[in-house]
């Protein structure tokens, strides 16, 4: 029961460093409302390393990501003929703002947590960026799935590398 | 301008790009909200000019925008 105490505590904590975080990163974007992109961002901040670390034997660090994210984004304007100057709208954006508190989320990033969360108790351990990453990656469609693509990152080797990560705790 | 209709029988294609032209329309619409109040619009004639109440585009918008100097 003590642990189950713990483990909801750790996880609360997780929680309020990652979604303002979370919302902060779309928010810089001009989003409102945070993807899976924007939570797989915030996850590599995380205290416990190990999505950063996983991302890191791929040679992709977060700048790299943000780029592939508009990268992709660019490619699939592009299959419609549709061409934006994404540097001059990123000028234009508002400040970004604070947070606001009452938390908003796109489907995306709602469906990952969930997976995440449910990954964490089936581990009996307080959630990490291990279990996020594992559970953001689990998409075969979607941003993130395309902006890993994108990078010539192969997302089951991903995913084999972070679950032994996981293991290894 | 749209100049392709992506093809409809790959719809991954189709909706990749439905989901980019949605991110292209939350950045336009940002930015050009942050123009407007930089320029001195009020929230009434931002959301007129988005066919939005001024409830919602004040409650999207209010913590996100502040004046900028021009």
């Amino acid at each position: 029961m003590f642990n189950k105490l713990r483990r909801a505590r750790a996880d609360l904590a997780t929680m309020n460093a990652l979604f303002p975080a979370a919302e902060r990163i779309a928010r810089d974007d001009g989003i409102d409302q945070p993807g899976a992109e924007h939570l797989l961002l915030a996850v590599l901040d995380l205290d416990d390393g190990i999505a950063k670390k996983a991302m890191t034997i791929f040679q992709v660090d977060p700048a790299e990501f943000r780029a592939a994210i508009a990268g992709q984004h660019e490619e699939a304007l592009r299959t419609i003929g549709v061409i934006a100057d994404d540097n001059a709208i990123a000028a234009a954006l508002p400040a970004g703002g604070q947070p606001r508190g009452l938390y908003r989320a796109q489907g995306s990033l709602q469906t990952a947590f969930q997976h995440a969360v449910a990954l964490a108790k089936r581990d009996k351990a307080p959630l990490n960026s291990g279990h996020l990453l594992l559970a953001i990656t689990d998409a075969d469609h979607g941003v993130v799935a395309r902006s890993l693509g994108h990078l010539g990152v192969d997302r089951a080797l991903l995913r084999d590398h972070t679950r032994s990560l996981l293991a290894t705790r | 301008m749209i100049e392709k209709v992506p093809d409809p029988s790959n719809p991954i294609e189709a909706l990749s790009a439905v989901v980019s032209l949605r991110r292209l329309a939350d950045r336009l619409e940002a930015a050009s909200v942050q123009a407007a109040i930089d320029q001195g619009w009020n929230w009434v004639q931002i959301a007129e000019a988005l066919g939005v109440t001024k409830q919602a585009v004040h409650k999207k918008y209010a913590r996100r925008v502040e004046r900028r100097a021009t």
